[in-house]
Protein backbone atom coordinates (compact mmCIF):
# COMPACT_ATOMS: atom_id res chain seq x y z
CA UNK A 1 0.00 0.00 0.00
CA UNK A 2 1.62 3.68 -0.79
CA UNK A 3 1.71 5.67 1.93
CA UNK A 4 -0.24 8.91 2.16
CA UNK A 5 2.82 10.43 4.63
CA UNK A 6 4.63 13.38 3.20
CA UNK A 7 8.36 13.15 3.01
CA UNK A 8 9.86 16.21 3.31
CA UNK A 9 13.49 16.95 1.47
CA UNK A 10 16.08 19.63 2.77
CA UNK A 11 17.62 21.14 -0.28
CA UNK A 12 21.35 22.38 0.37
CA UNK A 13 21.30 26.47 -0.40
CA UNK A 14 23.51 26.32 -2.71
CA UNK A 15 22.32 29.96 -4.07
CA UNK A 16 23.07 31.61 -0.65
CA UNK A 17 26.94 30.66 -1.30
CA UNK A 18 26.89 31.42 -4.34
CA UNK A 19 25.70 35.22 -4.09
CA UNK A 20 28.26 35.43 -0.73
CA UNK A 21 28.07 37.67 1.23
CA UNK A 22 29.24 41.05 -0.92
CA UNK A 23 26.31 43.29 -1.11
CA UNK A 24 24.99 44.13 -4.49
CA UNK A 25 23.03 47.60 -5.73
CA UNK A 26 19.98 48.60 -3.34
CA UNK A 27 16.66 48.17 -4.92
CA UNK A 28 16.62 52.14 -5.89
CA UNK A 29 19.02 52.00 -7.94
CA UNK A 30 18.27 48.79 -9.27
CA UNK A 31 14.48 50.46 -10.02
CA UNK A 32 16.52 53.65 -12.03
CA UNK A 33 18.76 51.48 -13.95
CA UNK A 34 16.48 49.18 -15.23
CA UNK A 35 13.67 52.17 -15.91
CA UNK A 36 16.30 53.96 -17.64
CA UNK A 37 17.34 50.72 -20.07
CA UNK A 38 13.86 50.02 -20.40
CA UNK A 39 13.06 54.04 -21.44
CA UNK A 40 16.00 53.55 -23.96
CA UNK A 41 13.73 50.86 -25.61
CA UNK A 42 10.57 53.09 -25.85
CA UNK A 43 11.54 52.89 -29.63
CA UNK A 44 11.65 49.76 -30.40
CA UNK A 45 8.30 48.97 -28.27
CA UNK A 46 6.26 51.20 -30.23
CA UNK A 47 7.02 49.41 -33.38
CA UNK A 48 6.16 46.31 -31.13
CA UNK A 49 3.19 47.30 -29.82
CA UNK A 50 1.78 47.90 -33.56
CA UNK A 51 2.82 45.09 -34.84
CA UNK A 52 1.11 43.57 -32.28
CA UNK A 53 -2.29 45.79 -32.51
CA UNK A 54 -2.01 45.06 -36.65
CA UNK A 55 -1.78 41.55 -36.04
CA UNK A 56 -5.01 41.39 -33.60
CA UNK A 57 -6.56 43.77 -36.36
CA UNK A 58 -6.12 41.08 -38.67
CA UNK A 59 -7.36 38.54 -36.84
CA UNK A 60 -10.32 40.21 -36.53
CA UNK A 61 -10.62 41.07 -40.23
CA UNK A 62 -10.20 37.04 -40.62
CA UNK A 63 -12.88 35.97 -37.79
CA UNK A 64 -15.48 38.55 -39.20
CA UNK A 65 -14.80 36.71 -42.82
CA UNK A 66 -16.51 33.69 -41.70
CA UNK A 67 -19.41 32.53 -39.33
CA UNK A 68 -18.47 31.19 -36.67
CA UNK A 69 -15.27 32.14 -36.54
CA UNK A 70 -12.31 30.20 -36.89
CA UNK A 71 -11.77 28.78 -33.20
CA UNK A 72 -7.76 28.95 -34.29
CA UNK A 73 -8.70 32.69 -34.84
CA UNK A 74 -10.00 33.42 -32.07
CA UNK A 75 -7.18 31.69 -30.06
CA UNK A 76 -5.09 34.40 -32.26
CA UNK A 77 -6.88 37.13 -31.06
CA UNK A 78 -6.98 35.84 -27.58
CA UNK A 79 -2.75 35.37 -27.40
CA UNK A 80 -2.08 38.80 -29.11
CA UNK A 81 -4.21 40.25 -25.89
CA UNK A 82 -2.65 38.54 -24.16
CA UNK A 83 1.16 39.60 -25.41
CA UNK A 84 -0.55 43.27 -24.97
CA UNK A 85 -1.45 42.79 -22.00
CA UNK A 86 2.13 41.80 -20.90
CA UNK A 87 3.87 44.70 -22.18
CA UNK A 88 1.36 47.82 -22.30
CA UNK A 89 2.02 49.01 -18.81
CA UNK A 90 6.05 48.44 -19.01
CA UNK A 91 6.45 50.92 -21.91
CA UNK A 92 4.19 53.34 -20.58
CA UNK A 93 0.85 52.29 -22.10
CA UNK A 94 -1.66 51.58 -18.62
CA UNK A 95 -4.82 51.14 -20.85
CA UNK A 96 -3.25 49.03 -23.05
CA UNK A 97 -2.16 46.77 -20.61
CA UNK A 98 -6.13 47.12 -19.03
CA UNK A 99 -7.41 47.05 -21.97
CA UNK A 100 -5.82 43.62 -23.54
CA UNK A 101 -6.40 42.30 -19.82
CA UNK A 102 -10.28 42.43 -20.36
CA UNK A 103 -10.34 40.92 -23.35
CA UNK A 104 -7.57 37.97 -22.70
CA UNK A 105 -9.58 37.14 -20.00
CA UNK A 106 -13.15 37.68 -21.93
CA UNK A 107 -12.07 35.22 -24.66
CA UNK A 108 -10.74 32.63 -22.15
CA UNK A 109 -13.87 32.60 -19.83
CA UNK A 110 -15.97 31.35 -22.47
CA UNK A 111 -14.54 30.91 -26.03
CA UNK A 112 -17.65 29.88 -27.72
CA UNK A 113 -19.34 32.52 -26.34
CA UNK A 114 -16.44 35.31 -27.58
CA UNK A 115 -16.38 33.60 -30.85
CA UNK A 116 -20.65 34.60 -30.70
CA UNK A 117 -19.43 38.21 -29.62
CA UNK A 118 -17.28 39.27 -32.50
CA UNK A 119 -19.00 42.93 -32.20
CA UNK A 120 -17.58 43.16 -28.20
CA UNK A 121 -13.95 41.89 -29.51
CA UNK A 122 -14.12 44.36 -31.63
CA UNK A 123 -14.77 47.39 -29.67
CA UNK A 124 -11.90 46.12 -27.07
CA UNK A 125 -9.33 46.11 -30.27
CA UNK A 126 -10.88 49.50 -31.52
CA UNK A 127 -9.96 50.83 -28.09
CA UNK A 128 -6.65 49.72 -28.84
CA UNK A 129 -6.26 51.30 -32.03
CA UNK A 130 -7.83 54.49 -30.53
CA UNK A 131 -4.84 54.42 -27.41
CA UNK A 132 -1.99 53.66 -29.74
CA UNK A 133 -3.48 56.59 -32.21
CA UNK A 134 -4.10 59.09 -29.55
CA UNK A 135 -0.48 58.20 -27.64
CA UNK A 136 -2.28 58.10 -24.71
CA UNK A 137 0.25 57.41 -21.67
CA UNK A 138 -1.74 57.48 -18.88
CA UNK A 139 -4.89 56.36 -17.55
CA UNK A 140 -6.52 58.71 -19.69
CA UNK A 141 -9.56 60.77 -19.06
CA UNK A 142 -13.19 60.42 -18.59
CA UNK A 143 -13.91 59.36 -21.87
CA UNK A 144 -11.66 56.04 -22.08
CA UNK A 145 -12.69 55.56 -18.32
CA UNK A 146 -15.97 55.42 -19.61
CA UNK A 147 -14.72 52.91 -22.65
CA UNK A 148 -13.33 50.77 -20.38
CA UNK A 149 -16.47 50.63 -18.06
CA UNK A 150 -18.43 49.81 -20.50
CA UNK A 151 -16.36 46.80 -22.09
CA UNK A 152 -16.47 45.36 -18.64
CA UNK A 153 -20.22 45.85 -18.53
CA UNK A 154 -20.87 43.89 -21.41
CA UNK A 155 -18.10 41.53 -20.72
CA UNK A 156 -19.84 40.16 -17.30
CA UNK A 157 -23.26 40.59 -19.01
CA UNK A 158 -22.23 37.89 -21.82
CA UNK A 159 -20.72 35.75 -19.07
CA UNK A 160 -23.16 36.21 -17.06
CA UNK A 161 -20.87 36.94 -14.22
CA UNK B 1 15.00 42.84 2.28
CA UNK B 2 17.84 41.79 2.42
CA UNK B 3 20.49 43.20 -0.36
CA UNK B 4 22.50 40.56 -2.21
CA UNK B 5 24.96 40.44 -5.07
CA UNK B 6 23.45 38.64 -7.39
CA UNK B 7 25.82 38.70 -10.80
CA UNK B 8 26.57 35.92 -9.59
CA UNK B 9 23.68 33.46 -10.72
CA UNK B 10 22.83 31.87 -14.15
CA UNK B 11 18.99 32.90 -15.02
CA UNK B 12 17.13 30.79 -17.96
CA UNK B 13 13.98 32.59 -19.16
CA UNK B 14 11.51 30.65 -21.29
CA UNK B 15 8.72 32.75 -23.24
CA UNK B 16 7.49 32.47 -26.59
CA UNK B 17 7.56 36.29 -27.31
CA UNK B 18 11.08 37.00 -28.18
CA UNK B 19 9.97 40.77 -26.80
CA UNK B 20 9.29 39.60 -23.14
CA UNK B 21 12.99 38.57 -23.57
CA UNK B 22 14.34 41.83 -24.11
CA UNK B 23 12.11 42.99 -20.86
CA UNK B 24 13.42 40.54 -18.80
CA UNK B 25 17.14 40.87 -19.45
CA UNK B 26 16.52 44.28 -19.20
CA UNK B 27 15.27 43.88 -15.75
CA UNK B 28 17.70 41.34 -14.90
CA UNK B 29 21.10 43.56 -16.27
CA UNK B 30 20.00 45.57 -13.89
CA UNK B 31 20.64 43.77 -10.88
CA UNK B 32 24.00 43.02 -13.13
CA UNK B 33 22.50 39.33 -13.63
CA UNK B 34 24.44 38.98 -17.28
CA UNK B 35 24.28 34.97 -17.52
CA UNK B 36 21.39 34.51 -18.87
CA UNK B 37 19.93 31.89 -21.21
CA UNK B 38 16.19 32.18 -23.27
CA UNK B 39 14.13 29.48 -24.80
CA UNK B 40 11.22 29.67 -26.67
CA UNK B 41 9.41 26.45 -26.12
CA UNK B 42 9.34 24.34 -23.11
CA UNK B 43 11.47 21.15 -25.38
CA UNK B 44 14.05 23.54 -25.63
CA UNK B 45 14.03 24.63 -22.06
CA UNK B 46 14.67 21.32 -20.84
CA UNK B 47 17.19 20.91 -23.46
CA UNK B 48 18.93 24.15 -21.74
CA UNK B 49 18.14 22.66 -17.96
CA UNK B 50 20.11 19.47 -18.98
CA UNK B 51 23.51 20.96 -20.77
CA UNK B 52 23.76 24.43 -19.14
CA UNK B 53 22.59 23.71 -15.81
CA UNK B 54 21.04 27.29 -14.27
CA UNK B 55 20.62 28.16 -11.00
CA UNK B 56 17.03 29.75 -11.46
CA UNK B 57 14.21 29.24 -14.47
CA UNK B 58 11.81 32.17 -15.28
CA UNK B 59 8.81 30.85 -17.20
CA UNK B 60 6.03 32.52 -18.93
CA UNK B 61 3.15 30.31 -18.51
CA UNK B 62 1.02 30.84 -21.67
CA UNK B 63 2.90 29.13 -24.07
CA UNK B 64 2.33 26.14 -26.56
CA UNK B 65 2.50 23.64 -27.39
CA UNK B 66 3.75 22.58 -23.75
CA UNK B 67 2.74 25.39 -21.61
CA UNK B 68 4.57 26.66 -18.48
CA UNK B 69 2.77 24.74 -16.02
CA UNK B 70 3.60 21.34 -18.33
CA UNK B 71 7.01 22.60 -18.15
CA UNK B 72 7.09 22.94 -14.34
CA UNK B 73 5.73 19.66 -13.83
CA UNK B 74 8.34 17.92 -16.50
CA UNK B 75 11.43 19.27 -14.59
CA UNK B 76 9.53 18.68 -11.12
CA UNK B 77 8.24 14.75 -11.82
CA UNK B 78 10.09 13.80 -15.22
CA UNK B 79 12.30 10.61 -14.69
CA UNK B 80 14.92 12.31 -16.89
CA UNK B 81 14.43 15.94 -15.20
CA UNK B 82 18.03 17.02 -14.81
CA UNK B 83 17.24 19.11 -11.73
CA UNK B 84 14.02 18.69 -10.26
CA UNK B 85 14.77 20.97 -7.20
CA UNK B 86 15.92 23.98 -9.70
CA UNK B 87 13.99 27.39 -8.56
CA UNK B 88 11.37 28.39 -10.64
CA UNK B 89 9.08 31.63 -11.03
CA UNK B 90 6.01 31.86 -12.99
CA UNK B 91 5.49 34.88 -15.05
CA UNK B 92 1.64 34.90 -15.42
CA UNK B 93 -0.89 37.49 -17.04
CA UNK B 94 -3.03 34.80 -14.66
CA UNK B 95 -4.36 35.80 -11.64
CA UNK B 96 -7.17 35.01 -10.48
CA UNK B 97 -7.08 32.64 -7.31
CA UNK B 98 -7.81 29.36 -8.63
CA UNK B 99 -4.96 29.62 -11.36
CA UNK B 100 -2.85 30.82 -8.47
CA UNK B 101 -3.31 27.29 -7.01
CA UNK B 102 -3.09 25.63 -10.20
CA UNK B 103 0.43 27.56 -10.20
CA UNK B 104 1.47 26.45 -7.49
CA UNK B 105 0.26 22.72 -7.44
CA UNK B 106 2.49 22.24 -10.30
CA UNK B 107 5.05 23.01 -7.95
CA UNK B 108 6.47 26.50 -8.51
CA UNK B 109 8.68 28.29 -5.99
CA UNK B 110 7.44 31.66 -6.97
CA UNK B 111 4.44 33.63 -9.08
CA UNK B 112 5.08 36.92 -10.85
CA UNK B 113 2.21 38.65 -12.49
CA UNK B 114 1.98 40.23 -15.70
CA UNK B 115 3.46 43.03 -16.23
CA UNK B 116 6.37 42.45 -14.45
CA UNK B 117 7.29 44.67 -11.73
CA UNK B 118 11.02 45.52 -11.23
CA UNK B 119 10.79 45.33 -7.43
CA UNK B 120 8.69 42.13 -7.46
CA UNK B 121 11.04 40.61 -9.66
CA UNK B 122 13.66 41.49 -7.21
CA UNK B 123 11.64 40.27 -4.45
CA UNK B 124 10.93 36.80 -5.65
CA UNK B 125 14.34 36.08 -6.70
CA UNK B 126 16.05 37.31 -2.94
CA UNK B 127 13.42 35.37 -1.53
CA UNK B 128 14.54 32.10 -3.30
CA UNK B 129 18.25 33.00 -2.00
CA UNK B 130 17.24 33.93 1.78
CA UNK B 131 13.90 31.71 2.34
CA UNK B 132 13.97 28.69 0.42
CA UNK B 133 11.69 26.08 1.41
CA UNK B 134 12.19 22.38 1.59
CA UNK B 135 10.64 20.00 -0.94
CA UNK B 136 7.62 18.19 -0.01
CA UNK B 137 6.77 14.51 -1.75
CA UNK B 138 3.63 13.17 -1.61
CA UNK B 139 1.53 10.66 -3.47
CA UNK B 140 -0.10 13.54 -5.60
CA UNK B 141 2.87 16.36 -5.25
CA UNK B 142 6.29 17.60 -5.85
CA UNK B 143 8.20 20.69 -5.19
CA UNK B 144 8.49 23.43 -2.97
CA UNK B 145 6.40 23.28 0.46
CA UNK B 146 3.42 25.14 -0.33
CA UNK B 147 3.31 26.38 3.29
CA UNK B 148 4.92 29.83 3.99
CA UNK B 149 4.89 29.85 6.94
CA UNK B 150 4.71 27.55 10.20
CA UNK B 151 2.12 28.17 12.73
CA UNK B 152 3.99 26.97 15.96
CA UNK B 153 0.58 26.96 17.95
CA UNK B 154 -0.69 24.77 15.41
CA UNK B 155 -2.05 21.88 17.01
CA UNK B 156 -4.78 20.26 14.47
CA UNK B 157 -4.16 17.53 12.40
CA UNK B 158 -1.28 16.83 9.87
CA UNK B 159 -2.36 18.50 6.46
CA UNK B 160 0.07 18.13 4.25
CA UNK B 161 -1.07 15.17 2.71
CA UNK B 162 -4.05 16.78 1.65
CA UNK B 163 -4.56 18.64 -1.92
CA UNK B 164 -5.11 21.88 -0.66
CA UNK B 165 -2.57 22.48 2.27
CA UNK B 166 -2.23 26.20 2.98
CA UNK B 167 -2.19 29.23 0.22
CA UNK B 168 0.11 32.32 1.19
CA UNK B 169 1.30 32.94 -2.47
CA UNK B 170 1.55 36.51 -3.30
CA UNK B 171 1.01 37.13 -6.87
CA UNK B 172 1.92 41.10 -6.93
Amino acid sequence: MTSNKAQVIKVPNLLRAKVGNKPGPDLNQIVRQAEAALGSMQDQYETWIRDYVTKINEALATARRSVPPDPETIALIRKTSHDIKGQGETFGYPLLTQVGHMLFHFIERDQGQAARSIELIAAHIEFMNLVLQDKIHDQGGAKEQQILAGLEAASRKLLKT
Amino acid sequence: MANFSLEALSILVVDDNKHMHMVVKAILNSMRIKNIHFSENAADAFMELRQWHPDIVITDWAMEPLDGLDFVRLVRKGADSPNPYVPIILLTGHTEMHRVLEARDSGVNEILAKPISIKALYSRLVSIIETPRPFVKTKNYFGPCRRRWDDPNYKGPERRHTPDADAGFNVA
